[in-house]
């Protein structure tokens, strides 16, 4: 049995779900949600996990509209613009406790993306395990990524990749340990 | 003698609201000074826009105005386009109108009750916190949103500014598959839907009748949506086309946004309104919760439409069902338009309440006017009229922060869309 049919059979027998959305807008590297998603639903890695494992949705505002379609899931990953401060096309991975906190009055243009996180896990709809991926951005103004965000998106998506075959990995592990003990 | 207090309160920009507003409150003892609702209001740029513009291109441009109700400005527009070019799209346009209809009243709906309005009523800062302790109704909620953001995106391609129609009728049919999964949620979604009236109609709603004037559209035979009549409460029965000879709108100086007035008088359209007007339009099940309710309708209390909201979502899950139980495909999904030069004129009715549209086009398809009155305008001067009897029905002897939190609650209760812009709030209260 080759590496890739025995995860396939692997992730079948397990029910692993993970669950991948990209946020963008039209707008420059605002995009980045979006063209990550382009790239993941092409990757070689991703494409040869069983059809039920992922599901990769681009998504134009962080609404709670994130919060659907994640019943039974065992891993969100969101992959958003950042804007921290950093240089252009840096990588950040965020856990979910660490995307920031939701204050204030919220208004429904105003529920980003802290906000819809901790609204999910308030009503308890979150999968166990929840990412951010996101890159530093630089112009918002274009109709294209900027030349750093482009160059930078390879590494995002290996980064996703990575994290997307742990999470297999680490379920299989805790599988076959459980088959095991029974 | 109490001591005379002069109070302001500036809420430059509201929160939980669809897009930027602000409230200027001023008294002096007790007596309102002034009381302003500004309001920001994209519409009118959309109008320029508009011009030149092929009425094809309408439909995608106009839902642009909104994110959280493009169909019903898809709908207003096509509407328009249609009766002025004589065109009937048939049954099936009809009916798959109407369910992508119920879709946006749903989703609508449903954000603005758990999201925006429920907060305010239960007490809490925002919805986070209101979730913490009612978790599982904020769960149904979200279900029913994305239950109507399904039924939109069936028919539109996605929710937001979905692509899906076009004059004449639609660009594409769904599947029979398609809409036999959603049919199946819809049939779920009956008992959380009806459950939802009941929750709103237990909440502790303010108390307090008010005088005003209720307008909908109102049809022969069914709850209003895409056809009917201008109706109100005070007796108006016209033809959509006859709008401007009742309605006009004007500039006041502290809002971007126009009033309009009904014969120079405030008057409010949405769910409360649509309620009162079309009670004996609704089907039996809606109407005996809504009579279970322990509320009498037609209902003089503002505070009652996140009932009539409720009420509309179970209505609209109710109706997308019965619509989609014996869906076929047709053989083509819209009929072919010839434009013609003339004005296009259309009224149907948005969440927040009638939305009305005129075009005027050339004889290539061309528009070369634009006009289109949201219900936010219209409730404006309503939402004002409303702001100063609750305040002198609260009192003034409250702090600064309470009659703020009343003033925002009140403003929230009409769930007004201002704009699509993104603000939060920042309050500054001053004291003379």
């Amino acid at each position: 049995m080759t590496d890739a049919a025995r995860t396939n059979t692997l992730c079948m027998t397990m029910g692993i779900r993970i669950h991948i959305v990209g946020l963008g807008s039209p707008h420059g590297d605002d995009r980045l949600g979006w063209v990550a998603v382009g790239a993941l639903r092409r990757s070689a890695v991703l494409t040869a996990l069983p059809e039920q494992t992922l599901t990769i949705e681009k998504c134009d505002q962080p609404g709670t509209g994130l919060l659907q379609g994640l019943e039974g899931s065992n891993m969100l990953i969101v992959i958003d613009a950042v804007a921290a401060g950093t240089t252009a096309g840096t990588l950040h991975r965020l856990s979910r406790d660490r995307v920031g906190s939701a204050t204030g009055a919220l208004s429904s243009h105003g529920f980003g993306l802290a906000a819809v996180l901790e609204l999910g896990r308030v009503i308890g709809c979150l999968p166990p395990q929840v990412v951010v991926f996101g890159l530093e951005i630089a112009d918002t103004t274009g109709e294209v990524l900027s030349p750093p965000v482009m160059a930078a998106v390879p590494d995002l998506i290996a980064a996703v990749e990575r994290e997307v075959l742990e999470q297999v990995s680490c379920a299989s592990l805790r599988w076959t340990s459980s088959a095991f003990r029974s | 003698m109490t001591e005379q207090r002069n109070i302001t309160i500036r809420v430059p920009v509201l929160a939980r609201v669809e897009g930027e507003g602000a409230l200027e409150l001023e008294t002096r003892g007790q007596d309102i000074t002034t009381l302003r609702l500004r309001i920001f209001e994209p519409p009118r740029l959309f109008e320029k826009i508009l011009e030149e513009r092929d009425y094809s291109e309408v439909p995608e441009i106009v839902a642009r105005i909104c994110g959280i109700c493009p169909v019903a400005y898809q709908m207003s527009a096509v509407h328009a386009f249609e009766r002025l070019f004589g065109v009937d799209p048939g049954s099936w346009v009809r009916d798959m109108r109407r369910v992508l209809y119920c879709g946006e009243w749903v989703q609508s709906h449903a954000l603005h009750i758990h999201l925006l309005a429920a907060p305010d009523l239960l007490g809490y800062d925002n919805a986070i916190a209101m979730a913490r302790d009612h978790a599982e109704v904020v769960r149904r909620g979200l279900q029913l949103q994305a239950l109507g953001n399904d039924l939109i995106r069936l028919f539109g391609a996605r929710s937001v500014h979905p692509v899906g129609v076009r004059v004449g009728g639609f660009y594409h049919a769904p599947s029979r598959s398609d809409v036999a999964e959603l049919y199946v949620r819809l049939l779920a979604a009956v008992p959380d839907a009806e459950a939802l009236v009941r929750w709103a109609a237990a909440l502790d709603l303010p108390a307090g009748e008010q005088r005003f004037v209720s307008v909908s559209l109102r049809h022969p035979a069914e709850y209003p949506m895409n056809a009917g009549r201008l109706t109100s409460s005070a007796g108006l029965d016209v033809a959509v086309e006859e709008f401007e000879l009742h309605f006009a709108e004007q500039q006041v100086e502290h809002s971007t946004a126009l009033y309009c007035l009904l014969k120079g008088r405030p008057y409010l359209v949405g769910p409360l309104a649509r309620i009162n007007l079309n009670l004996e339009r609704l089907p039996a099940a809606v109407r005996v919760v809504l009579d279970e309710s322990g509320i009498l309708w037609p209902s003089r209390n503002p505070f009652h439409a996140i009932v009539a909201r409720a009420a509309e979502i179970y209505y609209a899950v109710l109706e997308a069902s019965r619509i989609l139980k014996d869906y076929s495909v047709p053989a083509a999904p819209y009929t072919a338009v010839e434009p013609k030069a003339g004005v296009a004129i259309a009224s149907t009715e948005a969440p927040r309440g009638m939305l009305w549209h005129r075009y005027d086009v050339n004889e290539d398809g061309r528009v070369v006017r634009a006009r289109i009155v949201p219900p936010t305008s219209q409730n404006q001067a309503r939402i004002e009229a409303d702001l100063r009897h609750s305040l002198e029905a609260f009192g003034l002897d409250h702090s600064d922060d309470e009659l703020r939190r009343r003033c925002e609650m009140v403003i929230r209760s009409y769930d007004p869309c201002i704009s699509c812009a993104t603000h939060f709030l920042d309050l500054r209260i001053e004291r003379y």
